[in-house]
């Protein structure tokens, strides 16, 4: 069996290396460029190291601090909602017995969909010209909203969007969580006469605790990185106001064509990300 | 409350909130069969004669779109058949091999995809310029790498651990080769392991825009990107664009039909969309 040894050895040597390059590697680069005073235009000259200047730009940069808020106010809102919608739909589909296969490869659909395709589609239900939200706003006798023009409604659409998007990876997680749980506390509640509530929240929540660490903790990542949303619906803005700090980063890479700034900034945010995630998945161990 | 209610009132609302679901995707449908005056109309119109013309433009006006369709077709069939190529046998060795560094390899898989994609883009794009991968299939296709391979290795792990070890030992003791038992037995037995890594690294491949619109320009858009110049350019012409935007979604929506089984299942293994 040595020779299998050897054999599982040349097997993952190239995988290793692949990975020390594509991803270490790169990383190191990132680390590297965020010293420099890197131009888009400059690229192919010398990278001369400007020390920690980026980084004390950074401290004053009001948009920057401003994208971080965004930023925030985008994870919490979008994921708060993602759960209790999530949920709500699972114990829906947890309680009928036949179609559930097919409700939920059904929901599967809004997350297959391409991202830039997401954000073009609510990008024309938002525009007033082609009907979408407006003429069903007209029936349901409620306001008309021009969502992308103003700063407080765009904020909104890309929530939406947002969560038309990935609530159904809720709803799959916490249905399978729920098809798995144990019977004994329900028939326990059943015996004991608990309503509906009581069992939901006595016994249904708590067993329901390490998917929704779980779900939190891909979620909050994810929402970091929304992209192609803010890209193809409003640019990040009206005003910045849907403008997060991962796309404030690529606003000052690639449209003000300073590399070396948008590297410190992203080294900053990616730092902070990392610390969070530390933080998050000590406080589940404990919890568990 | 009377239990039939309960469940009626169940489906009900499970059939509103799918339409909710659909909706967004059904008005593509119908924008993408528009001309410009009938998406226009107010109220908008249900019932119209179709404009067809909307989905041949996107291939012969200057078949710049049509161009990106194939290549993204070339960049996400490349990146399933080199992820997995590589990361295929790299599951099945990191599951047996007793490497000391095994768990390192495996926790650096998982953090990599938990990364966000502008960490990577801007030292590949600078890098790219200077050595001229910029535009390239094989630059996308390398930077995909990124969250293909470990993607493969994430899923077929499980399934080659599920695998039990007294087939691979009988073959092994008839006097089989590892390289005969993995080829025979193993591989055979994981197909439904295999199908799902194939189609969730091809539906990453195909959707990713990140990447994408950073590191190509013309010899290598694709249709994520080519699609966002329908805004830039033609005056908005929305039933066009529409139409681009079925064509991206067809071969999805297909996939994910015919494999529904394996889609559930690979999503919920921490899959990340791009």
């Amino acid at each position: 069996m040595k020779t299998d040894e050897k054999i599982y050895a040349a097997a993952i040597a190239p995988y290793f290396f692949i990975m020390l390059v594509l991803t270490a590697v790169p990383v190191v680069f990132l680390i590297y460029i965020s010293f420099t005073g890197l131009k888009l235009t400059n690229i192919g000259g010398t990278f001369s190291l400007i020390g920690l200047d980026n980084f004390i730009q950074l401290l004053s940069d009001q948009r920057f601090l401003h994208s971080m808020w965004v930023t925030v106010k985008f994870i919490v809102i979008q994921v708060s909602i993602q759960l209790v919608l999530g949920l709500f739909v699972a114990l829906l589909i947890n309680n009928i017995k036949r179609g559930a296969t097919l409700i939920k490869s059904l929901f599967v659909i809004p997350l297959v969909v391409p991202p830039v395709l997401v954000g073009l589609i609510f990008r024309v239900l938002c525009t007033p010209q082609l009907g979408g939200f407006g003429w069903v706003a007209d029936i349901l006798g409620l306001p008309q909203i021009d969502w992308l023009s103003h700063p407080g409604a765009a904020f909104w659409a890309v929530i939406m969007a947002a969560v038309w998007v990935w609530t159904p990876y809720v709803i799959l997680m916490y249905s399978a969580a729920l098809e798995s749980l144990p019977k004994e506390p329900f028939e326990a509640a059943r015996i004991d006469g608990a309503t509906p509530f009581q069992t939901l929240y006595h016994v249904t929540l708590p067993l329901l605790k390490p998917v929704t660490y779980i779900v939190l903790f891909f979620r909050i990542l994810e929402a970091m990185a929304i992209f192609p949303i803010i890209y193809t619906m409003t640019s990040g803005g009206p005003a910045q106001a849907t403008e997060p700090t991962n796309y404030l980063v690529f606003q000052n890479a690639f449209h003000y064509y300073k590399i070396g700034y948008a590297a410190a900034m992203m080294l900053v945010f990616f730092g902070l990300l990392i610390v969070f995630n530390l933080f998050f998945v000590r406080g589940i161990i404990k919890k568990l | 409350m009377n239990p039939k209610f309960y469940t009626w009132g169940t489906y009900a609302l499970l059939i509103f909130i799918l339409g909710l679901a659909f909706f967004p995707i059904f008005w593509l449908v119908l924008l993408s069969l528009k001309t410009q005056v009938q998406a226009m109309t107010y109220p908008p119109l249900f019932i119209f004669k179709p404009a067809w013309q909307n989905f041949v433009r996107l291939f012969t006006d200057d078949s710049f779109f049509g161009f990106s369709l194939l290549n993204s077709v070339i960049v996400s069939l490349g990146s399933v058949g080199s992820s997995l190529l590589i990361g295929v046998p790299t599951s099945y060795a990191l599951l047996h091999s007793k490497f000391r560094f095994k768990k390192i390899l495996l926790s650096w898989n998982l953090t990599t995809r938990m990364v966000p994609g502008m960490v990577f883009i801007i030292p590949y794009f600078t890098a790219y310029q200077v050595i001229g991968l910029r535009d390239s299939y094989i630059g996308l296709i390398l930077i995909y790498a990124i969250y293909n391979l470990p993607l493969v290795i994430w899923i077929m792990v499980p399934f080659f651990d599920q695998i039990p070890r007294e087939l691979e030992e009988a073959a092994r003791v008839d006097g089989a080769t590892l390289f005969d038992a993995f080829f025979k037995i193993v591989l055979p037995v994981s197909t439904p392991g295999l199908i799902t890594a194939t189609i969730l690294t091809f539906i990453f491949s195909w959707n990713e825009f990140v990447f994408a619109v950073i590191l190509t320009r013309r010899n290598a858009i694709t249709a994520p990107v080519a699609i966002t110049k329908y805004i830039a350019y033609e005056g908005l012409e929305w039933g066009t664009m529409a139409a681009g935007g079925v064509c991206m979604l067809i071969p999805v929506v297909v996939i994910s039909a015919l494999i529904r089984k394996y889609m559930v299942k690979g999503l919920m293994a921490g899959a990340v969309k791009g």
